[in-house]
């Protein structure tokens, strides 16, 4: 029992909230990071919903290697800005939606690179202004050109050095396995740029496999990957990352994203985002033989 | 290992996969990365640490994973790759290691990539083909090449050899090649690019300009079709060795310990 069970002392809070709440903390125009890499990691449900509920204009931080989760976005006509360190579907081939929108000029691009993601959300979760390179970088197209890096003379030397932007998103956006109700994240696999993330959105929502309760978080806290208190939001989302993996909980559905790559966006967006009532009606048209089977070959 | 026999029956990737394999016994100590869509040297890194560096540490792409162990999978981020690895990196670890000053003349930090475009200087391209303003082909982005200008030594692999992909010059140099610009801008200590290995033979950057050079053929190629799939000048020095087969050794490691569900076997690979 504790003190606040007596009406003795306030109780700490619990950040616990749904899909439609998380949808509310995102606005029209955002900076959006979201998180994972590849085919792992990403808060898929999290991003049906933003498309279900027509949010648009964002500017994405794409994650160091986006596939599916920016090629949907794109797809689902949220997208105005995006900021590519890498954006694909790794074997697979093309993300074919970016590829499209990026070739017929529909949606603006920032060509980053991992430099330019990392160091930029570091900046950005530190307040620096910007992120000096070191030299050699002069030798590379991307500060040729693409417009957001600019050039500054080194105070300390007088060498002229090539800078790049901070990034402070607005919000961001993570899928893990594992969160208490106050926001302790718990990864277990690759944590990738998902604590930097945390660390430099104005907002940051966590979609999570499993709410689980704080005494599991105290048993071992050097698991926990991010510190609730970066944290805003918690959602509990059973298969949240589908068709995605979530790192040591189930692998990715390739067939499925091999199917998406190749459906026509607005009949795939009609069966799988807006034509199911929400998360768990997608889920039902996957069947609970399929969504085992991707833990059962983890 | 070098008295094992050479195999007769093997597929091209796995001739380059023990290619890369081999030529990690100079980084025995050293690091190496490899990225995305990169099974094959996925393959060649857990090989050479069985055969030929020990004391390699790699690192299997964004995922993080160190020095894994466990079976080739197709991507190099996947959960499985973390089984049996000694660390998992984060992408804050991940850049600290890629532009690491002290790697400059103490242990390298090495990485294998590729490129949707490869040029005659070893430039390489992961952003357009065309104009940038207006390309007929958007790439993935330069991602993890950024580090093109830090890492103590690169080398390519490619799953296709045309002239698309090998180039009088990139659209877009994602990461320099041994040009004026690198000369006069990039670290020294930044070696640039060594060698290319592709499905029809070895190359490095050791002609006079520091342009490609067939070092060795693969097993029933000939120079005359490299140079017909080249999309510019190769230098080709007057005596071209063939590329060693792998040995029986080689494969049986390959195929039961590394690569047990056949992923190399089944890369779309052509020439």
């Amino acid at each position: 029992m504790e003190l606040a069970d007596i009406g003795m002392a306030p109780r700490r809070e619990e950040k616990v909230g749904t899909l439609e709440e998380a949808v509310g903390l995102i606005k029209n125009g955002d900076m959006l990071a979201f998180g994972g890499i590849h085919s792992h990691n990403g808060p898929m449900a999290l991003i049906r919903q933003m498309i279900r509920s027509g949010i648009k204009d964002l500017h994405a931080i794409g994650n160091v290697s986006a596939g599916m989760p920016a090629d949907i976005l794109i797809g689902g006509g949220c997208i105005e800005t995006f900021t590519v360190c890498y954006v694909g579907l790794e074997h697979l081939g093309f993300a074919p939606r970016f590829r499209k929108a990026a070739e017929e000029r529909k949606i603006k691009i920032i060509d980053g690179d991992e430099i330019y993601y990392v160091l930029g959300l570091k900046a950005g979760a530190v307040g620096l202004p910007f992120v000096p390179h070191p030299p050699g970088h002069e030798a590379r197209d991307n500060p040729k050109f693409e417009s957001t890096y600019a050039r500054t003379t080194d105070p300390y030397t007088g060498r002229e050095v090539i800078v790049s932007p901070a990034i402070a998103p607005d919000v961001g956006i993570i899928h893990a396995a594992q969160c208490d109700p106050f926001g302790n994240v718990v990864h277990l696999g690759s944590v990738v740029a998902d604590d930097l993330i945390a660390k430099a959105s104005a907002r940051t929502i966590v979609t999570t496999e499993e709410i689980v309760p704080l005494d599991s978080i105290k048993r071992d806290p050097k698991r926990t990957s991010i510190p609730g208190h970066y944290v805003d939001l918690v959602v509990e989302v059973p298969y949240g990352a589908h068709p995605l993996s979530c790192h040591g909980v189930y692998n990715h559905d390739e067939p499925h994203i091999v199917e998406y790559r190749d459906a026509d966006i607005d009949a795939y967006l009609q069966e799988y985002v807006f034509g199911v009532e929400d998360h768990f009606a997608y889920l039902e048209k996957f069947g609970i033989e399929r969504l085992m089977a991707l833990r059962e070959s983890l | 290992m070098k008295s094992s026999k050479p195999a007769t029956d093997y597929s091209i990737g796995e001739l380059m996969a023990v290619s890369i394999a081999r030529q990690m016994e100079v980084h025995d100590g050293d690091w190496a990365a490899i990225g995305a869509y990169s099974e094959l040297p996925m393959a060649s890194m857990k090989l050479a640490r069985l055969l030929y560096a020990p004391n390699l540490w790699w690192m299997s792409g964004g995922g993080g994973a160190i020095n894994s162990t466990s079976k080739v999978v197709r991507s190099t981020s996947d959960f499985r790759v973390i089984r049996g690895a000694e660390y998992v990196m984060n992408m804050q670890d991940i850049v600290d290691i890629e532009m690491w000053r002290f790697s400059r003349g103490r242990e390298k930090v090495v990485a294998v990539v590729g490129g949707i475009q490869i040029d005659k200087h070893g430039a390489s391209n992961m952003v357009c083909v065309g104009d940038y303003a207006n390309p007929t082909v958007r790439g993935v982005g330069t991602v993890g090449l950024c580090f093109g200008v830090s890492f103590s030594m690169v080398y390519f692999f490619t799953l296709h050899h045309n002239p698309k992909i090998f180039v009088d010059q990139v659209d877009f140099i994602s990461s320099p090649g041994h040009t004026e610009a690198r000369r006069k801008y990039v670290p020294e200590g930044c070696e640039g690019p060594q060698l290319v290995f592709s499905p029809l033979g070895i190359f490095d950057f050791e002609s006079a300009a520091r342009t490609m050079r067939l070092r060795s053929l693969h097993p029933g190629v000939t120079a005359t079709e490299v140079v017909e799939k080249t999309g510019f000048e190769l230098a080709i020095p007057d005596d071209v060795p063939e590329t060693d087969p792998p040995t029986e050794l080689e494969l049986t490691l390959l195929r039961n310990a590394i690569d047990p569900d056949g992923v190399l076997r089944e890369l779309r690979i052509t020439r």
